[in-house]
């Protein structure tokens, strides 16, 4: 069991590793091809501010030692395997943009931000989803189990940009003006600044595991060991409690790493709405501005982040569910 | 010569029955009230993207700048934006849009899902692996993330945007298309066609596709929705299909910028964006349903 564990975590741990390389590589490869670069976006502000740089012999002068300073004179492959190199050690050097500042402590600065919204809105989801999808499952074809129901299919539909918007129209504007729509200034935001981005970001994942749950309850209760444990004359509570929630509820560990993926991933754009400073933003900027080395190091920072929930969960569910055995 | 022989009194005999499956579909669906809502308002839909031009009062791009701003009026509907376009106009052209993002992007990954799925599913061994490793990977990472980045590179045009979503999304179907090709490989019926010497692409198009068209069907119906919502999201941030084509995306983004001033740009775009998008998806239960139920007819 042990070896087999291990063995296990090695494969997983392998093929992560194989996954995010490709990932490096691709994302590198494409960038390098995308037309316009950071040189090209700065030279159009520069335009824009004075004219006396557009001209081009300084300009080419200055992108030569731009170049030089960031290795992209070397051959693609090259730059490539210099920086998967170096990011196995968590260096991931200087960003376009700011040159004197690494782009780890950019992380380190904005990662938690974007963890603490991403942990706040999966708790939230724990907490409202698995409770309401246990009562629709237990009182199927109710009316409670309408609405759950009916609820979970358009918070699953709807995309988070636009119940961010729906949001800040009724709690920031429209109907009541009692919440701020974001705008941290602080290094970490206050209680109030918190609630609505967690809750937009919740609402897709409190869907998901509600519906989730409640098919997994209501399959349960037509299990033939729960004919059985009836059948023993012990109370219905008894039945509920040690029979039912405990073998349905084990399974939603399977589902919330998918959900922490989506709220990984919906971090992007929860965080350019609600101007929240962390990786989601990072991302869309650095994009905006071309600034390669920041673009990829968020995507391989949050895609770092979905494989590890899904490793989790498997780790995780194997753990409560013995008769699950892990394979790679 | 043999085989045509043998299989022609076969499909003469199918064709009643044929019929009559369709029939059993139709009865079964319309079952689901939510099913049928969401089968109106796909036609709807489609009806809109098809006529937007005779259906829109005023061309997406006309712009009318004495008219900036306007809440909605019976010569606006759903007002004016920045420039004085006419909000309901761009909503329907932008329905158009979706439509071929849609429909563009759940085919074209249908197609490069089928391909590599099939080969997979028919070959078997190492090519298996291989592909199966390589679906792996695709589906082990957030493939949003890199649509917007290949979106970035492939440029901001609505066919470059259908092959961004579609090359980072067809992973799902490959994995679709194996699962059928491996349960329907051993069927008696493929296997006797194998006997008597059919080619490998005669099997596919002839036996194997037919007889996974619903699996299909209900794949496509949740794939459209979900291109929308890419195609959207890239607009969200920047990337997506560029203004002043009207798509949902260019909509929503407007309506985010300018959501304090003026809400009703927000508003109307992003309602009717859902209600789209759970049109699909209940038209997509309602197709599941049917093809999922066991036995009873």
């Amino acid at each position: 069991m042990r070896v087999n564990f291990i063995f296990f975590l090695l494969k997983r741990l392998a093929m992560m590793a194989v996954s995010l390389v490709v990932i490096i590589a691709i994302s590198y490869t494409l960038l390098a091809k995308a037309p316009g670069n950071f040189m090209d976006v700065q030279r159009a502000v520069a335009a824009m501010t004075t004219l006396s740089n557009s001209n081009s012999e300084t300009f080419k002068i200055q992108k030569a030692l731009f170049d030089e300073r960031y290795g992209l004179d070397k051959p693609l492959y090259m730059q490539i395997w210099t920086y998967t190199k170096n990011a196995v050690t968590f260096d991931f050097g200087p960003s376009f943009q700011s040159p004197s500042i690494l782009i780890q402590d950019m992380v380190r600065e904005r990662l938690p931000r974007t963890l603490l919204i991403v942990f706040l809105g999966i708790g939230l989801a724990l907490i409202v989803g698995i409770p309401l999808g246990v009562i629709a499952g237990f009182r199927r074809n109710s009316w409670v189990d309408y609405i759950v129901t009916g609820f979970s299919m358009v918070g699953q539909v709807v995309p988070v940009y636009v119940l961010a918007i729906v949001l800040i129209l009724i709690f920031s504007g429209q109907v009541w003006k009692i919440l701020p729509n974001g705008g941290w200034d602080t290094p970490f935001p206050t209680i109030k600044q918190l609630i609505l981005p967690v809750l937009t970001l919740a609402l897709g994942p409190i869907a998901g595991i509600a519906r989730f749950t409640r098919n997994q309850v209501a399959e349960t209760m037509s299990q033939e060991f729960i004919r059985t444990a009836r059948s023993k004359g012990i109370s219905e509570r008894l039945v509920i409690m040690r029979h039912a929630l405990r073998n349905s509820l084990i399974p939603v560990v399977t589902t919330t790493a998918p959900q922490i993926a989506y709220a990984l991933v919906g971090s992007v754009w929860i965080e350019n709405i609600f101007r929240i400073p962390g990786i989601g933003q990072l991302f869309a900027t650095a994009l905006g501005a071309r600034d390669y080395p920041l673009v990829i190091t968020s995507t391989v920072i949050l895609a770092l982040g979905v494989m590890l929930a899904n490793l989790l969960a498997d780790i995780l569910y194997s753990i409560l569910d013995p008769r699950i055995k892990l394979e790679a | 010569m043999a085989v045509n022989q043998l299989s022609q009194p076969q499909t003469q005999d199918e064709l009643p029955v044929a019929e009559s499956l369709l029939k059993v579909f139709w009865r079964r669906y319309r079952r689901n009230t939510m099913a049928l809502v969401g089968l109106v308002l796909v036609i709807l839909f489609v009806i809109i993207a098809i006529f937007a031009p005779l259906i829109a009062p005023y061309h997406y791009n006309d712009q009318n700048l004495a008219a900036t701003w306007q809440l909605p009026s019976s010569e606006h509907w759903f007002g004016t934006d920045d420039v004085g376009r006419d909000q309901l106009s761009r909503i329907i052209y932008a329905v158009r849009t979706a439509a071929i993002v849609g429909l563009g992007t759940s085919i074209l990954s249908l197609i490069i899902g089928a391909a590599i799925g099939s080969v997979s599913g028919m070959r078997g061994g190492l090519v298996d692996t291989f592909l199966m490793r390589l679906v792996e990977i695709f589906n082990s990472f957030p493939s949003t993330l890199l649509a917007i980045i290949l979106a970035t590179t492939l440029g901001q045009k609505v066919t470059t945007i259908v092959i961004a979503l579609a090359i980072t999304n067809w992973a799902g179907y490959a994995r679709l298309i194996r699962g059928q090709v491996l349960s329907l490989k051993n069927q008696e019926y493929v296997q006797a066609a194998r006997t008597l010497g059919a080619s490998e692409w005669h099997i596919i198009t002839k036996y194997v596709l037919p007889n996974i068209l619903g699996p299909i069907a209900v794949a496509l119906s949740f794939g459209i929705p979900y291109a929308m919502v890419a195609e959207a999201g890239l607009s969200v941030i920047g990337v997506g299909i560029r203004p002043p084509e009207p798509s949902w995306g260019n909509l929503i983004n407007l309506g985010i910028n300018k959501m304090r001033g003026f809400p009703h740009l927000a508003v109307w775009p992003t309602l009717l964006f859902s209600l789209t998008l759970l049109a699909f998806t209940w038209f997509g239960d309602g197709l599941q349903e049917i093809f999922n139920t066991k036995g009873e007819r």
